[in-house]
């Protein structure tokens, strides 16, 4: 007869096995920690490099809470004119910029598709050409061409050419090699011409696609084109860079009160014309997939 | 011409053809008429802005193309091949264009680290509002749509200008630029990372409850793991945003490399202009590689921006 084996025993085993038994976990966890430990330390030294620091952190904030005060009462300094002017400007520095981003993109786009352009090395090294100029940042561009050519919108839109063309062609590169090839063949096979498949094969299922994307574009470059004039490149920025460097911030409360709003009205009129694009494409005869 | 029956439609008779051939020709009419319409109201807007952009005023100054040569001209390093490698006194090597290489790196160092904290304290304070934002973890419409209006509006706000603004409260320097980077990345966060909580399984957190486990561990033991790789991949995108972004801050006093590069340009060296230009595109893209290959490996998800 073997002896029963008390919880007590039992408790008492357990307990001596468990240790074996979790001490991978432990050295898993310790493991973790200290990697969470090491890449805290290393941002808190990042942070100190660059003097971001608790106590002018509050002094700032401070010094903000009063600059909110000073923004109270919004005020147009009577200046409505010329501000309604330069807001003006602002949006068709931004659609002009996105149309011709666009009308230099489309094509380029589709020299960069593999499936158009079936060239691996045209394709390959138009490719990385994209990648490497969507890396400088409009304002980037803006500030040397306002070196080069003097102050004005002209320049501000020549920034956003040449900072947004190769992103968007990228994109539009990326969307056409997505297609679906089927409704090509069948045209092909019914003896369609090269062009003929261009315009009913590749155009319907991309199309919409596309314009969702330039919409996009837009919204985002109406903030840009704001961005550009702080460098001089015209607009609405021109203006609020003089008010913020003066200090007269109501002004600017009252300036940034009005872009908000038209920046807010034109997103959700974006919006909605995206989300039409969508809905038509799933109704539309040629079944393509919908990523949103 | 006889139509053919069509099996299982009854007989086919001219008259349903030619119902479907009005409607049909309707259609297209109206089709046609709607894009017809929008490309005339797109023209119109297009030759406002155009107008509005001073793209018509035809005042283009003498010889514009001579004064885009004469940019390229002084963009140009006019590196010899002769003495491309000799040391920075000697005109037309590498070293006498990139002279102040040690300076224009630390810069752009600068300009990293700011992007990298404004990364994590962006993402922590996104995580945090996003939990308020979500209809899964909170309850109240009332927090959910007060909460959800901050993003909202930080998020119609250009960067720069707000980087402007900053350095009017903190002062110039890094400190600005990194505040600005935050608020726009919070901003940017908000949104994906109170859809992706919204979309996550219920399940485990309700088991963790079930367990006995307070608020903190249910979020922390059954929402957290499920919903951190998708989170995670939307965070490296801003990454190469914010580390984009950072490059250009400077031009507005708000530190990193832009502050060289509006310098270079107050001395007309528009050679050194360009070498900073390669190093940020050279950064840019070591990031924007780094991140995909961490995003794959770990998560084998891919975001679309």
């Amino acid at each position: 007869m073997t002896a029963a084996i008390t919880p007590h025993d039992a408790i008492a085993r357990a307990l001596a096995v468990a240790a074996q038994a979790m001490a991978p976990r432990y050295a898993m966890r310790a493991l973790r920690w200290s990697a969470w430990a090491l890449a805290l330390a290393a941002l808190v030294a990042m942070a100190r490099d660059i003097g971001f620091t608790g106590d002018r952190l509050l002094a700032g904030i401070a010094r903000a809470g009063h600059l909110i005060t000073l923004m109270w009462p919004p005020s147009s300094g009577g200046q409505m004119d010329v501000i309604f002017k330069a807001l003006g400007q602002t949006l068709g520095m931004a659609l002009l910029g996105t149309f011709l981003v666009i009308t230099f993109a489309a094509p380029l786009g589709m020299l960069g598709a593999r499936t158009i352009v079936g060239q691996p090395v045209i394709h390959f090294v138009l490719r990385r050409i994209y990648d490497v100029s969507r890396t400088i940042p409009s304002l980037v561009w803006a500030m040397i061409l306002v070196a080069a050519f003097g102050l004005g919108p002209r320049v501000g839109v020549t920034a956003m050419l040449l900072a947004e063309t190769p992103h968007l062609a990228k994109l539009f590169a990326e969307t056409m090699e997505n297609r679906k090839q089927g409704v090509i063949e069948s045209l092909q096979a019914a003896g369609a011409g090269r062009l003929q498949v261009l315009r009913y094969g590749l155009m319907p299922q991309v199309l919409p696609l596309m314009t969702g994307k330039a919409l996009l574009l837009f919204e985002s470059n109406i903030r840009a084109s704001a961005a550009l004039g702080l460098v001089g490149a015209g607009g609405i920025g021109v203006i609020l860079d003089t008010k913020i460097q003066l200090l007269q911030l109501d002004e600017v409360a009252f300036i940034l009160g009005i872009f908000i709003i038209l920046v807010m009205s034109i997103d959700l009129l974006s919006q909605t014309l995206r989300r039409r694009l969508i809905n038509a494409k799933s109704h539309s005869l040629i079944g393509v997939d919908v990523d949103a | 011409m006889p139509v053919p029956a069509i099996a299982g439609f009854g007989p086919a008779n001219t008259g349903t053809v030619n119902i479907f051939e009005t409607r049909r020709r309707r259609l297209l009419l109206r089709g046609r008429i709607e894009t017809a319409a929008t490309l005339v109201i797109l023209s119109v807007l297009l030759l406002l802005a155009a107008w509005g952009a001073e793209f018509l005023s035809g005042d283009y100054g003498d010889a514009p193309f001579a004064r885009v040569a004469d940019f390229l001209q002084r963009m140009n390093p006019h590196l010899k091949p002769d003495t491309m490698f000799a040391n920075s006194e000697t005109h037309g090597s590498l070293a006498y264009w990139f002279y102040a290489f040690p300076k224009w790196a630390r810069a752009l160092f600068t300009s990293i680290e700011m992007a990298l904290i404004a990364t994590v304290i962006g993402t922590v304070l996104a995580f945090a509002t996003s939990l308020l934002m979500a209809r899964t973890v909170t309850r109240s419409v009332v927090v959910r749509q007060t909460v959800r209006c901050a993003p909202n509006l930080l998020r119609t706000m250009p960067g720069f200008i707000f980087a402007m603004l900053l350095v009017q409260a903190v002062g110039p320097g890094p400190m600005a630029g990194t505040l600005a980077l935050i608020f726009s990345c919070f901003a940017g966060l908000c949104r994906p990372f109170s859809e992706i909580l919204e979309n996550a399984d219920l399940g485990p957190m309700e088991s963790v409850r079930a367990a006995g486990g307070g608020r903190f561990a249910q979020i922390r033991y059954g929402l957290l793991p499920l919903v951190a790789p998708y989170m995670l991949t939307y965070v490296f995108a801003w990454v190469e945003i914010n580390v984009s972004a950072s490059t250009a801050l400077g031009i507005v006093g708000a530190g990193g490399i832009g502050l060289e590069l509006a310098s270079a340009l107050a001395y007309n060296q528009f050679d050194s202009y360009l070498a900073m230009m390669i190093m940020i595109a050279a950064v840019v893209i070591v990031t924007d590689i780094a991140s995909e290959q961490v995003r794959h490996r770990f998560f084998g998800l891919k975001v679309t921006r």
